[in-house]
């Protein structure tokens, strides 16, 4: 009576698409587990029919046996019957489909269900366009999709089943009532109103916590500022403590508050909901029946029994399967997300008849190229060639759009306009992994999987006999010392995520790996976006001088902010607004006193000076 | 955190002290809430008794044949007691447990608030003690609203199951006997069906981990790049089959067994139920021991009992693993601080001192080894090295966040242990290098608490010095703008930059004898740096400063330079006198410098 009940998503959907999303997630649940639905549901059937027998009809019998001058062995007859029929199911649904416990049965098809729908969005996720990823709303869409996307799928296999053992419990309950007496169908039906008054607090509750929310934020934030470690240190230096306490101490006044406005109404509308439903309709029946039975003899004591013991549960089942639509209803609105992440539109696709890829130059040609949703270009008639084998470095201020030239040469985008080509070939009608296969990149966000160190530098699993090629890579990289001391050597597996002795790289370690990624792979053009930002100066100049010796036959592509790289680059290429603003060697571009040239003297500023002074 | 809550087993009776002690702690906090409470738990248990005994009453007064009357004004008296039952639960829910509730989980949660804070840093760096403070903290108000409801149900189950077996007994005493018997040996069952599913969760714990892993990586826009580029798909798809073969196997090792328990369960119920049914026949037919009531009650209310039963079994399971969150939060507000203040008050700043200090941290690894240097009124210095030199663990030292493990730090010649601690932190001012702006308003974020209005003006001076002049005439309100967007979405985010030079305010308005500004430019691009530089040279040309650093372009004004490796001082000098000895400083500057030269 003082249940709390979910709040419930408040958006109008068409019965036609409610109907669609329902269907669709016991489609899932067939395909992937076929059966399982047809077991569940006869199963549930004979449950909804063993309650009756118990809770109903068997009581009924007995009762009105004893009453009518039936013998006891005639009765003890019929109960024993009832007992084998009760045995029986009892024990076949302890394996299909039991309420109070989980079998391998119904586990296994679990199993099988998350499986099938982990994999499925998981495909979907990996082919899907990077941009997708960076469009925030489109992004929270899909983060929903996938977010407990098998509890929403299992949620409605749940009142499916819940269904069907209310159609035979329910059914026969309320049949049995209505033929003792057809006017106690109308007891039956106050749990309506009551419905109604309950939904009203409900609502009113709901409006409550949205309100209160507010306060729950800034107290949660008060929180966080004494037990995170990064407010530590302010917190025992100025007097933010107490500013936090005072403001901690406000929300909670705040919310008391709220309570006292929404409380006398709430408590109202419960107290008249529960009365009806507890008393009014208990007490009512009970009389009502009682009355009957002893005035008109046309109910027997066993109807009264019936009545008095299952006339809350049958009013209490009518709630419930309410409840179980108006949730089937939330669920469907989780469902259509599923539904919409796998149904989104990829842009970035093999062509039709993709050509195979030839080793050449790479050329930019009148490139632009807008972010989705963005106001202004990113990159505007962008045009460079990087020849085979040629060493770039892209420099230029923050937001001069070094990444995304990266993300354009991989196709993560498409251009806007204008056209890329590989070996002479515009890249769209290129076989989009083969192109990809052609590269090998550092990024600025590199990240470490789960999974070994080998594993980590290919990319890809390990295969028989290339330890030794991993090993040398990795050599390179200047993470040998690392490696010798690592406990599994290569097949240690990194980060802490599910393996508490897995190994966590510290940022350069993790960067080196990734640095070894480009020497484990035979690609014929490496771009390095940031890749020395963790390393100290000693280790960021051996890299480079490593990377020019390893990729001597390769193109190179640097993507820098720190012009110390750009002096190693055959070409430097500065890069403003999108735009080529300066291109040569590093000499020439110093020579030429432009913006370059600027730039690298005021990041040089100090230390030249410090050069004079110690050589004066 | 969920491994915290791994199996240990605690002895029945810490498990009885824990709960006493959280529900000292809740009595303490607001007795009220704690009687309410309880006397709604025996309200709902009054309801129940009350219902099965009418249930009894109303058949047997039918088989004894009562007029229609007495059956419907013993009804009516039912309903009306009823009524009054329902009304002060539903009064006392939505009213007062609402807000009592509240009550308890805030005054909770602020005894950890003043607990936390007067722990020192040291605290917060040891793993496992920060994991479970951690845990303590945030699940503070939930937890305890946990154990009190279990508290509650217990109380109002056992008592309303004990009131009807009493009934039962009274009735006939092989009838609860055979009730309680079969109650008991279902119990059993479930208690092992239980443990088996617990087992479950725990053993397939790591391969759920894998598996959520797998997902995870593929919906963070962190690994896109990555998945799309390499291979990297296969490895993941690899492991995630490797954890759904993990789990298939423990499915079947654990639920096998659930469901072969599960069998014996439900024959039990099966006997149960309609064994109940012929007991009871029997005894009203053939012995005529037992009126329709009575048979009426039994076959009804046997669950009661059962879940009277059950409740105490759910109950002690419960509060075995609330007790170990207990623990935690027992152990929680034993730890003290480490580091306490003397009495004695600074006075005017003439030197900081530190003399031969070492320092270890808990895991008995020594970073600092004899370190010696001083600093007096109006001087500038600077400690430069590279990451993990020891550089930020001097500066916590100075502020007294540890206590040195050898030597001492000295102010005005004075060690600073004698100092009162608080007064003793308000001689330092700093800029940390993982500055925190707060969910605040400009000039509480500047002030560092509440900003009363006389302040303001020092406020806006010290935010002109640090050139954030410009920003904040672009504020919506003013010094009154909200910083960050965690209470409210009109909330104001600062850059990177602009945060900084808040940071940096700070300091400013403080005016502290003695300013820590540790790599006070590390996240800008060099644009940025080179002109912060500047406008933190200039707002500080008087004062006593500490700056910190590795990059060696920022720190070469300094009067003097102390250059740290693998915590020892190596050099020290000026810039220019470090360049002449040409040793590690001068190969570090060069090194940092050679790819500026052309």
């Amino acid at each position: 009576m003082t249940m709390k009940k979910q709040n419930k998503e408040k958006k109008k959907q068409k019965p036609k698409v409610v109907l669609k999303n329902l269907l669709f997630a016991l489609q899932i649940i067939h395909r992937a587990a076929p059966g399982f639905l047809l077991v569940s549901g006869v199963c549930n059937l004979l449950n909804g029919f063993r309650s009756a027998l118990t809770n109903v009809l068997i009581l009924r019998y007995v009762v009105n046996a004893v009453q009518t001058g039936e013998d006891f062995a005639t009765i003890a007859g019929v109960v024993l019957l009832c007992f084998a029929v009760h045995l029986g199911l009892n024990l076949l649904l302890n394996y299909f489909s039991p309420w109070n416990h989980p079998t391998v049965y119904t586990r296994e098809n679990r199993q099988k269900i998350r499986v099938y729908l982990d994999k499925m969005l998981q495909e979907k996720a990996r082919a899907l366009d990077l941009a997708a990823y960076e469009d925030p709303a489109e992004f929270d869409n899909y983060f929903k999709a996938r977010e407990d996307s098998l509890d929403h799928i299992m949620s409605v296999y749940w009142s499916f089943v819940q269904l069907s053992f209310r159609a035979s419990d329910l059914t026969t309950s309320a049949a049995v009532i209505f033929s003792i007496d057809p006017w106690l169908s109308l007891f039956v039906l106050l749990p309506v109103i009551s419905s109604v008054l309950f939904k009203k607090s409900n609502d009113l509750n709901y409006e409550g916590d949205l309100e209160k929310k507010k306060c729950r934020r800034a107290r949660d934030y008060a929180l966080r500022t004494f037990y995170l470690t990064d407010f530590v240190k302010e917190m025992r230096m100025g007097n933010f403590p107490e500013l936090m306490k005072w403001r901690f101490e406000e929300e909670v006044e705040a919310q008391k508050r709220i309570i006292r406005r929404y409380a006398p109404k709430v408590a109202t509308l419960e107290f008249f909901g529960c009365f009806l439903q507890e008393i009014v309709l208990n007490f009512g029946a009970i009389a009502y029946t009682v009355w009957q039975a002893l005035g008109t003899g046309r109910i027997l004591y066993g109807d009264c029994l019936v009545v008095i013991n299952s006339i809350a549960g049958v009013s209490w089942s009518i709630i419930s399967l309410t409840e179980t639509m108006t949730s089937l209803l939330k669920e469907s609105l989780y469902i259509s997300n599923i539904r919409d992440f796998l149904a989104a539109k990829i842009e970035i696709q093999n062509a039709p008849d993709a050509k195979a890829v030839r080793r050449g130059d790479l050329e930019f040609r009148h490139v632009s190229f807008t972010y989705r949703g963005a106001e202004k270009p990113t990159i505007q008639n962008l045009s460079f060639i990087v020849h085979d084998g040629e060493k770039i470095a892209l420099v230029g201020q923050n937001g001069a759009g070094k990444t995304t030239i990266a993300k354009l040469m991989l196709r993560l985008y498409d251009v806007t306009d204008g056209e890329i080509l590989y070996g002479g070939v515009n890249i769209k009608e290129l076989s989009l992994e083969e192109y990809r296969n052609a590269f090998a990149v550092v990024f600025q966000d590199f990240k470490n999987f789960s999974t070994s160190v080998a594993e980590n530098v290919l990319l890809r699993p390990l295969r028989d006999g290339e330890e030794s090629a991993v090993r040398a890579a990795l050599d390179k990289a200047g993470f040998t010392d690392k490696l010798n001391a690592l406990p599994n050597g290569l097949d240690t597996r990194l980060t802490r995520e599910f393996d508490d002795k897995g190994e966590n790289l510290s940022g350069g370690e993790s960067q080196k790996l990734s640095i070894a990624r480009i020497y484990a792979k035979e690609a014929s053009i490496a771009i390095l976006d940031e890749p020395t930002s963790a390393l100290d100066p000693i280790a960021e100049y051996h890299m480079y001088e490593n990377m020019m010796d390893a990729c001597r036959d390769r193109s190179v592509v640097f993507i820098s902010h720190r012009l110390s790289s750009a002096v190693l680059a055959d070409r430097v290429i500065l890069l403003e607004n999108g735009s080529v603003a300066e291109s040569g060697t590093h000499h020439e571009l110093i020579e030429r006193g432009g913006k370059y040239a600027a730039m690298f003297a005021m990041q040089a500023e100090k230390y030249r000076e410090g050069e004079v002074r110690a050589d004066g | 955190m969920a491994e915290t809550e791994k199996k240990k087993r605690q002895k029945p009776g810490r498990v009885l002290a824990n709960t006493l002690y959280l529900l000292g702690m809740a009595w303490k906090i607001s007795p009220r809430f704690f009687f309410g409470y309880i006397f709604d738990a025996l309200v709902l248990s009054a309801w129940s008794i009350l219902d099965a005994w009418y249930f009894k009453r109303v058949f047997d007064l039918l088989d004894m044949g009562a007029p229609v009357s007495e059956i419907l004004w013993m009804l009516l008296a039912v309903a009306l007691t009823t009524t009054l039952l329902l009304l002060s639960n539903t009064v006392y829910w939505w009213t007062e447990n609402e807000k009592q509730k509240l009550v308890i989980k805030c005054g909770l949660q602020l005894k950890l608030f003043d607990h936390a804070l007067s722990l020192d840093i040291g605290k917060y760096e040891i793993p496992e003690f920060y994991n479970d403070f951690i845990w303590a903290v945030r699940t503070a108000d939930v937890k305890v609203c946990e154990i009190l409801k279990v508290v509650r149900n217990l109380i109002r189950r056992v008592s309303s199951g004990a009131a009807v077996f009493g009934i039962l007994v009274s009735l006939d005493l092989f009838t609860a006997a055979f009730i309680l018997v079969l109650t008991a040996s279902g119990a059993v069952c479930s208690t092992y069906i239980n443990k088996k599913c617990y087992a479950y969760d725990m053993e397939s714990r790591r391969s759920e981990r894998v598996a959520s892993y797998v997902s995870r990586v593929h919906y963070l826009a962190d690994y896109a790049k990555e998945l799309r580029i390499s291979e990297a798909g296969k490895v993941l798809e690899k492991l995630y089959d490797e954890s759904t073969e993990e789990r298939r196997g423990l499915i079947r090792k654990y639920f096998g067994k659930v469901q072969t328990c599960g069998a014996f369960w439900n024959v039990i119920g099966a006997v149960k139920d309609n064994g109940l049914i012929l007991i009871l026949l029997y005894k009203m037919m053939v012995e005529k021991t037992v009126l329709l009531g009575g048979f009426a009650l039994g076959v009804t209310s046997s669950w009661r009992v059962s879940s009277a039963l059950q409740e105490i079994i759910t109950a002690a399971t419960e509060l075995a693993k609330h007790s170990l969150y207990i623990e935690k939060l027992r152990t929680f507000f034993d730890t003290k601080t480490s580091i306490e203040g003397g009495t004695k008050m600074p006075e005017r700043f003439e030197s900081l001192e530190c003399k031969n200090i070492s320092f270890a941290y808990e895991n008995g690894v020594e970073v600092l080894h004899d370190v010696s240097l001083k600093i007096t009124a109006g001087e500038k210095i600077a400690i430069v090295g590279y990451n993990g030199a020891g550089k930020t663990t001097l500066i916590k030292l100075l502020m007294r966040f540890y206590d040195v493990t050898g030597g001492e730090i000295l102010l005005n010649g004075i060690n600073i242990k004698e100092y009162d601690l608080d007064a003793y932190r308000k001689v330092i001012g700093a800029v940390f290098q993982d500055y925190k702006i707060f969910a605040a308003t400009v000039a509480e974020n500047v002030a560092c608490g509440l900003c009363s209005d006389d302040a303001r003006e020092g406020v806006t001076a010290a935010l002109d010095a640090a050139s954030f002049t410009d920003k904040l005439q672009k504020l919506p309100d003013g010094l009154d703008t909200h910083l960050t967007r965690e209470f409210s979405d009109k909330g104001t985010n600062l850059s990177g930059g602009e945060s900084q030079k808040i940071a940096i305010a700070r300091a400013l308005y403080k005016r502290a004898p003695v300013t820590v500004m540790d790599e006070p430019s590390s996240a800008l691009d060099p644009v940025a740096e080179y002109e912060l530089n500047r406008h933190i040279e200039n707002a500080l040309t008087d004062q006593t400063v500490i700056f910190i650093s590795h990059r060696l372009s920022t720190t070469r004004g300094a009067a003097r330079i102390y250059m740290f490796e693998h915590g020892r001082i190596i050099e020290d000098g000026s810039h220019d006198a470090l360049i002449a000895q040409n040793g590690k400083y001068a190969a570090m500057f060069n090194l940092q410098a050679s790819k500026y030269r052309t």
